[in-house]
């Protein structure tokens, strides 16, 4: 396993795919803040130029950090069934299990390096272009990604098992969202009307790192402030990891290519 | 020699369709083994099997003489393989790609790559996205992939499909290379008999999930190399008289009633003066080589073991 992990991770340095999320992400955060400073050229009272408003765009958009797992999954092993390196890879001796479990480990290792780099460039251009204090909004937001840490790790592995399942890279993405957001979502709205399907939806991390999220700056509920809120994130976070990779594992081992 | 792949009874089902129903095979170190059959005949799911893409869904297979699930997998590590087409990144260069695979079989020293890649004549293609190679270079990438940690097996499914023919008679004398010099046991699969005949040295013929026959190079010209066609008044009565006089008993009557007689036990002269003594007209006498088609396809027709 060691070896095939050794294998991925040289790919993926010498490719160009996580470099051009990175970019791209980088690119888009760093954007957002410059047009913020723009906007107070324009309007002298301009009250979103400040580094609380800018942190706060992704601390009430967690569940973006869930899609984002998924399209570097994507991005990383598009194809891997239709390209034939998957059965390089069991031709050569590596077992399926092994297989499964380097790429998760590789994706999420792979996005931590990611997302920290994109975090710099966000937290570090919104403290340097925009106003206010920086130090408390970036623990805030730091906390908020620990808080979802469990839970983007175990999408991550649905990912990897969903693109081991599929052959086709585009019919694992629609899979993806289906059980990542269409269900949960689905589960909420009937629990607008049934009080414990409601409860049974906010075990689902699209919805607890979603839907129960306030908006700022009407509700400034955020479910991992409060201690109960924080051990119910872990263990949907840590609950979800171990059937994703349980379900992974099991069906990753049956796969014929 | 020893017997580095062996089956016994392998079955692969899907549902109710046997892909492969009860195979036995044996290939020997040193041979290339040259496995023939019609599409889906059974013959990459055989070697699918053997590789570990697909599970058995009943008999045995053994590689290097282990058999156990565990073993198996650690024998594949002996193994190099093209299934279907050669498997690489198609946005990594070549060198990359062959760097990424000796990295993940665990092949000591990076000058593997630059021998491999000076083996299979793709240096110069070295910084080449696998996406722009040629049909001809991506079989020799495949092959130096599966070359990669000297293994001492080789399969290889189809591979001369989409060559052109100075790219056939490259990889033909590759193989070839590759067997003498470095002993390498070779099993590979192709439509192009005639290319196959000049390869193999031991043919398993498939039709319909079985194997028809395993059976010898040698063997095998001598079983195509004497063949009388003759057509008489009374194909009937002339089978049952040779049959009868010279103990022949392996021959087929063709569908325009030409009797073909395999391994003819007398002399072309023999057949002719048996059919003349009993009164009966000859139209047509002539004796030739079967084409190892020719052969493939009587063996189908009698689907004989």
């Amino acid at each position: 396993m060691l070896n095939y992990m050794k294998s991925e991770w040289y790919r993926i340095v010498h490719g160009k795919e996580l470099y051009l999320i990175t970019g791209i992400l980088s690119a888009v955060v760093l954007a957002a803040n410059v047009i913020l400073y723009a906007m107070t050229f324009v309007e002298d009272a301009f009250p979103y130029a400040s580094v609380r408003f800018s942190l706060s765009n992704l601390l009430y958009m967690m569940t973006m950090l869930f899609a984002l797992g998924g399209v570097l999954v994507a991005v990383l092993y598009a194809d891997d069934r239709k390209n034939g390196t998957m059965k390089n890879a069991i031709v050569h001796g590596c077992s399926r299990t092994s297989l499964f479990i380097g790429k998760s480990l590789i994706s999420v290792a792979a996005g931590l390096i990611c997302m920290a780099a994109v975090l710099v460039v966000y937290i570090g251009s919104a403290a340097l272009l925009l106003e206010g204090p920086a130090a408390e909004p970036a623990v805030e937001l730091l906390m908020a990604v620990v808080a979802a840490l469990p839970s983007v790790v175990a999408i991550v592995v649905l990912a990897v098992a969903l693109d081991g399942f599929f052959s086709k890279t585009t019919t694992a993405i629609v899979a993806f969202a289906v059980i990542v957001f269409a269900i949960p979502q689905v589960l909420a709205l009937i629990g607008l009307r049934y009080e414990p399907i409601a409860e049974l939806a906010s075990w689902f991390p699209a919805v607890l790192f979603g839907n129960d999220v306030g908006v700022w700056p009407l509700d400034f509920t955020m479910p991992w402030e409060q201690l109960l809120g924080w051990a119910k994130c872990m263990v949907v976070g840590f609950g979800w990891l171990a059937v994703f990779a349980v379900a992974g594992l099991w069906r990753a081992r049956r796969v014929e290519l | 020699m020893d017997t580095v792949i062996e089956t016994r009874g392998l079955t692969k089902r899907y549902g109710d369709f046997a892909a492969l129903d009860g195979v036995d095979v044996s290939v020997r170190r040193g041979e290339i083994f040259g496995l023939v059959g019609d599409n889906g005949a059974g013959k990459t799911t055989l070697f699918k099997l053997l590789c570990g893409l697909a599970f058995p869904s009943g008999g045995e297979m053994r590689l290097f003489g282990e058999h156990a699930q565990a073993d198996l997998e650690r024998q594949r590590s002996r193994v190099g393989a093209i299934i279907e087409q050669p498997g690489f990144y198609p946005n990594l260069s070549v060198e990359k790609n062959i760097e990424y695979y000796r990295i993940q079989k665990g092949v000591p020293g990076k000058q593997v790559v630059s021998e491999l890649l000076e083996l299979m004549r793709l240096t110069h293609a070295k910084r080449r996205a696998c996406k722009n190679l040629s049909m001809g270079m991506k079989q020799r990438l495949g092959l130096a992939m599966a070359l990669l940690g000297e293994p001492e097996i080789l399969i290889l499914d189809e591979p001369i499909t989409g060559l052109d023919p100075s790219g056939i008679v490259e990889i033909r004398a590759l193989l070839q290379r590759l067997n003498r010099e470095r002993g390498i046991t070779i099993v590979l699969s192709s439509h192009n008999l005639a290319e196959l005949e000049q390869l193999a040295t031991t043919y398993a013929f498939m039709s319909h999930g079985r194997i028809l026959e395993q059976v010898s190079a040698e063997r095998l010209v001598a079983r195509c190399a004497d063949c009388i066609d003759i057509a008489v008044s009374d194909a009937e009565r002339y089978t049952a008289l040779f049959e009868k006089s010279f103990g022949q008993t392996r021959y087929q009557v063709l569908p325009d009633k030409t009797v073909r007689i395999f391994d003819p036990q007398q002399s072309i002269e023999a057949y002719s003066a048996l059919a003349s003594e009993q009164g009966m007209g000859i139209f047509k006498l002539e004796r030739h080589r079967m084409s190892l088609e020719q052969y493939y396809l009587d063996l189908k027709e009698r689907g004989i073991a």
